[in-house]
């Protein structure tokens, strides 16, 4: 495997979502999958069949952990028995990284259950990079950060999100998650050019990369999971793939969600542009 | 808070979650503060219409899971009815906890409160049993006790031992044949309402997987007790007085249950 990120993290190639749909024909066949994403709060509280399921694939697969309730940028305190048990869920199965988003889901203790979108400012930054320093230095690991998929933008924001990204993870030496479906929802829905937040995004941080369908509602478009990759994503994430060289890719489908076979096919089609991609960053090459 | 004036962060989350999550709208949010002092528009939507994505999103997603967990409450009281019972419970209990899976808990309770709810009893039982599977599905997974180590208690000693139950599983009595009920709407029977035909059943788990057993009344008060830490003996003293226990030949039967009961995984532990 390449290493081809500041934290010696490796590419793991092309994987898939851990689904509940999926678990007989996975537990049946062993399927050929370089790597699987495991929902981390669908885990954390369970002694039933999921754990159960997820100790058996974990001991043949490389899994990675993926939340989306740490809720990075809420104002409310950090909630240290989800840490708790976050941590112990990736001793557990031996976590290659565990990562969330940047986004808040709740205030005052009341839980949306969403991503919500922070403004980007210097406020929210020194707020979001104070809590990721808290958060690695607990979980002892780097935390891997996605970039979301918004439906609004604040007028207290002073700052594109991807120099937001940037910056966020220099200062508090995170890794990211680049979502190139986010990216595309995000700028038909800002009125915003896609690759140009593409050349802003420091590429030696990057240790994952999603793929993802979506609703296109005409007027905006909804981050669903119900579908294949459009085209325009496909060159996103070519485009991210020549910037950052290879890096482990995975897939993300969790509506309408076809056979096994079906979301693996869809997430080989990245093959055709990994392989003329295993570009070293020039993290990697100064060292 | 003047979102307009002072967008910092803890304000303007709190303005935000109050917007998306108010039962009248993203208009209705904090302090009367409109979407457009906070939101930029879009060259297609303007600020309320962006906000409104999120506030219906937050609805349709919360409502999607108690459909899911209350499956059998839903076929009972129909789809659009449901979904005003599962929005008004949202308002009233929105969600404190990061695993969805906690935000049926209190439904149960709600509806043996809800105003306006035709066959309330019934419903409610109905949403207590479908609770109790989602539950027992995620309990802490502990080794069974064997029947031949429950068997092992000198014969002497039976009266005063105390038989622990497992974690994943749970006792419930109905005045109503609750669980023919679900397995008729899992099985696409479309069943009625059902007349009063008092049931008692226990939801447990074997090998990750959930089952019910439907219980006769001395069966469920043995157990209960059990689970509640009393001695064997106390528990089979919840049952002397029982009409059905004439017609039993009590030590045999008692036997035979609590064979099956530990075959079927029902224990953990004995204590002596």
């Amino acid at each position: 495997m390449l290493v081809p990120n500041r934290f010696n993290l490796p590419d793991l190639g092309l994987g898939v979502g851990l689904r509940t749909v999926h678990y007989d024909h996975i537990l049946n066949h062993w399927p050929d999958v370089d790597w699987f994403e495991i929902i981390s709060e669908n885990y954390m509280n369970t002694g039933g069949k999921p754990g159960y399921i997820l100790d058996q694939v974990a001991e043949r697969y490389p899994i990675v952990a993926h939340g989306v309730s740490m809720s990075i940028g809420s104002t409310d305190p950090i909630d240290f028995e989800y840490m708790k048990k976050l941590k112990a869920l990736c001793k557990r199965v031996k976590a290659v990284w565990a990562g969330d988003h940047l986004c808040w889901t709740g205030v005052l203790g009341k839980n949306s259950h969403d991503l919500l979108p922070m403004p980007y400012n210097e406020e929210s930054l020194a707020h979001v990079v104070s809590r990721i320093k808290t958060i690695q230095d607990y979980l002892e690991r780097p935390l891997v950060v996605e970039n979301p998929s918004t439906y609004v933008t604040f007028k207290s924001s002073t700052m594109p999100e991807q120099e937001f990204v940037r910056r966020m993870a220099e200062e508090s030496d995170c890794a990211l998650l680049l979502d190139v479906n986010n990216v595309y929802v995000s700028a038909r829905n800002h009125d915003l050019d896609a690759f140009e937040y593409l050349k802003g995004i420091p590429y030696d941080r990057v240790v994952q990369i999603h793929l993802a369908g979506h609703t296109d509602k005409g007027t905006h478009c909804i981050d669903t999971h119900d579908g294949p990759v459009i085209n325009p994503v496909w060159k996103l994430y070519a485009d991210a793939m020549r910037r950052a060289g290879s890096r482990a890719t995975l897939l993300e489908w969790d509506d309408k969600i076809p056979s096994f076979e079906e979301v693996h096919t869809e997430v080989l089609r990245a093959r055709r542009f990994r392989k003329d991609s295993a570009v070293p960053t020039p993290a990697l090459a100064a060292k | 808070m003047s979102a307009s004036r002072d967008h910092n962060l803890s304000n303007l989350q709190r303005w935000m979650m109050d917007a998306i999550t108010h039962p009248d709208g993203p208009q209705s949010g904090a302090d009367g503060q409109k979407p457009h002092a906070v939101i930029g528009r879009s060259k297609n939507l303007t600020s309320l219409e962006r906000i409104n994505i999120y506030h219906e999103m937050y609805y349709l997603r919360l409502i999607e899971i108690l459909e899911g967990d209350f499956e059998s409450v839903r076929h009972a009281v129909g789809e659009e009815f449901f979904a005003r019972l599962a929005r008004t419970f949202i308002i009233e209990h929105p969600s404190r906890h990061y695993d969805l899976g906690n935000l049926g808990a209190k439904f149960p309770m709600f509806l043996r409160g809800a105003k306006d709810l035709k066959h309330r009893p019934f419903i409610a039982d109905m949403a207590k049993l479908e609770r109790a599977i989602e539950e027992v599905f995620d309990e802490a997974q502990v080794a069974p006790l064997k029947t031949d180590e429950l068997l092992s208690v000198p014969q002497g000693r039976w009266a005063e031992a105390r038989i622990r139950t497992i974690p994943a599983f749970r006792l419930i009595a109905s005045r109503y044949p609750i669980n023919k009920y679900l397995e008729a709407v899992r099985k696409k029977r479309d069943p009625q309402i059902p007349a009063i035909e008092p049931t008692w059943i226990c939801i447990y788990r074997k090998k990750f997987t959930v089952w019910r057993m439907d219980l006769d009344h001395p069966q469920f008060n043995i157990l209960t007790a059990l689970s509640r830490g009393k001695t064997v003996g106390e528990a089979i003293e919840t049952c002397l007085e029982l009409p059905e226990i004439a017609s039993l030949d009590l030590a045999t039967s008692i036997q035979s249950w609590f064979k099956d009961w530990a075959a079927s995984g029902f224990f953990s532990a004995v204590e002596l």
